[in-house]
């Protein structure tokens, strides 16, 4: 993951104070902050806050950022700081034991919970369960290696563990999305799909 | 630790495989089809990896509402002092073609075309992805059904010129001569997109041609009036329908999102089925038959894996509220 042409553009001109820059800045990473955040926290009000705060931090403090080989992990490291941060404060956890009570048994992730509510309305299962079954971190994991297509060196530094953890969360995650995909799909299709010899 | 004793799950974490699966290259293409090729006895192993893999990088998260940009921007406004102001980024634009600069071609276009001597076509067949380098080290990618035409060879410096019916994405590669930049163009039933160096999607499927253009600039040429020129710069996404033989341009926020499946991967965004279903017919060949009145309209949003027929009804299947049926070469969508 390094930057696209034309991000580190941008970050010097925001550094500038260029406020177009700054605005461009938010619109282009916006989203897949917000996507990687709800991994870290399903509370998309925390996901919402972090986003702001982290903006607000880096353009206050902008005259003092260096020029980050690539942008996006820059700010997805600071994004996972903040809501680790707003889940670790005392008054982040009352309010989230209050909604654990009320949508979540201690055996359930969330994540199932949700599909077990909706379950007659959006039947989300084979490929989607599988992620789903696995834990918070190795989806975490997963997200950051396979979707946002960082480096397992990057994703040691964002999810702050080690590089021998990254690569057996990450080794385990696969290996359950084989188990379940293994039960769940006929493998018998397998051989079209297009392998294309040029 | 060799390839050769690779598991699957090695595989599936391996760096330079994820590379192949998920954003493929000529020089991946060329190694692990090579890998394979020598390794036969691999394929499992190898498909069922691919498979984990684009599983792996489905995104069942939620994208922020349009709404709810604009609300967090204005709260982050607020706590800024200097009020950075806010820009338009999305909606519709028409520009009329008074707006576009009109160029005389006269006779330059005589002998503008090649003889094909010894023309080569490349073509795709249902599903089939095919990454070409062109000898001037253009990269393309033919999506399936699709055809590109080109002389057997290019004079070094002279016009650089490909013929596309379907769908392909063009990386071209800056080539000077006499110290001028040397065009490429590729030509489609309607319009003609010249370029100097740039990354460009070209469709022509459904009866009208579509260009998008991510980085660089592109002059577009209604093949019916020569005169007419159009300037596209980066984020245009231009459509030219034969049936009103009217070109309409438009903005868009995130162009890599419309030739994601040159990656294998499909983005939808509030896409209505009855548009997939098109999508699935022009990719696999097989006719969609959506079963209900109102089943054409569901909407669709995520990415999924575009690779494999099946991996992609199963998703529909996950993400809307309906069943899909494959059968006798056809395929049938019902709402639950």
């Amino acid at each position: 993951m390094e930057n696209d042409a034309g991000d580190l553009v941008l970050w010097k001109a925001f550094k500038t104070g260029d406020g177009e820059a700054f605005s461009k800045i938010y619109r282009l990473y916006v989203k897949v902050l917000y996507r990687y955040g709800q991994k870290i926290s399903p509370d998309t009000k925390v996901v919402e806050d972090a986003i702001q705060d982290l903006f607000v931090d880096i353009w206050n403090g902008r005259e003092n950022l260096t020029d980050p080989d690539s942008v996006k992990y820059y700010l997805f490291r600071i994004l996972r700081r903040k809501i680790s941060r707003i889940l670790t404060s005392p008054y982040a956890a009352e309010q989230l034991e209050e909604q654990h009570l009320e949508f979540i048994s201690p055996t359930e992730s969330f994540e199932t919970e949700m599909v077990r509510l909706e379950g007659d309305h959006l039947k989300l299962r084979k490929v989607q369960d599988a992620i789903l079954q696995l834990s918070s971190r190795q989806q975490e994991a997963i997200n950051l290696r396979y979707f946002h297509d960082f480096s397992h060196h990057q994703i040691a530094e964002i999810m702050d563990i080690s590089l021998q953890s990254v690569h057996n969360t990450l080794q385990k995650a696969m290996k359950g999305l084989r188990l379940v995909l293994d039960h769940n799909i006929e493998f018998l299709f397998l051989l079209s799909c297009t392998l294309i010899l040029f | 630790m060799g390839y050769e004793d690779f598991t699957t799950d090695d595989f599936a974490t391996d760096t330079y495989f994820c590379r192949w699966v998920l954003k493929p290259d000529i020089q991946t293409d060329a190694f692990w089809m090579e890998w394979l090729s020598t390794n036969a006895n691999r394929s499992r192993e190898i498909q069922q990896a691919r498979r984990i893999v684009l599983v792996a990088a489905m995104e069942p998260g939620n994208d922020p509402t349009e709404q709810t940009i604009d609300e967090l921007w204005q709260g982050i406004e607020q706590r800024t002092q200097s009020k950075p102001k806010i820009i338009a980024f999305t909606g519709w634009r028409m520009a009329g073609l008074a707006a576009a600069s009109i160029l005389l071609l006269l006779s330059a276009f005589i002998g503008y075309r090649y003889v094909f001597e010894a023309a080569k076509t490349y073509e795709t067949a249902n599903g089939e992805i095919r990454r070409l380098q062109l000898p001037d080290g253009t990269m393309v990618t033919l999506n399936a059904n699709s055809s590109l035409r080109m002389p057997s060879s290019w004079s070094h410096g002279g016009a650089r010129e490909a013929w596309l019916t379907g769908e392909a994405f063009f990386k071209v590669k800056k080539q000077q001569a006499d110290g001028h930049p040397v065009k490429f163009t590729v030509h489609t039933d309607d319009v003609d997109v010249e370029v100097k160096g740039t990354e460009f999607n070209v469709n022509t499927r459904q009866d009208k041609t579509r260009v998008i253009l991510s980085e660089g600039d592109i002059q577009l040429r209604l093949v019916n009036s020569k005169k007419e020129m159009l300037q596209m710069k980066p984020g245009d996404l231009v459509d030219f329908s034969k049936a009103k033989q009217a070109l309409a341009i438009r903005k868009v926020t995130d162009t890599r999102s419309w030739y994601s499946w040159k990656d294998n991967r499909w983005t939808f965004e509030s896409t209505p089925l009855s548009e997939v279903a098109t999508l699935i017919t022009e990719t696999y060949g097989f006719p969609v038959r959506l079963e209900g009145d109102s089943t054409g309209n569901q909407k669709v949003t995520g990415i999924i894996p575009s690779d494999n027929l099946e991996d992609i009804l199963a998703s529909l299947e996950s993400i809307l509220d309906v069943t899909t049926e494959q059968k006798d070469k056809q395929i049938r969508i019902q709402p639950n």
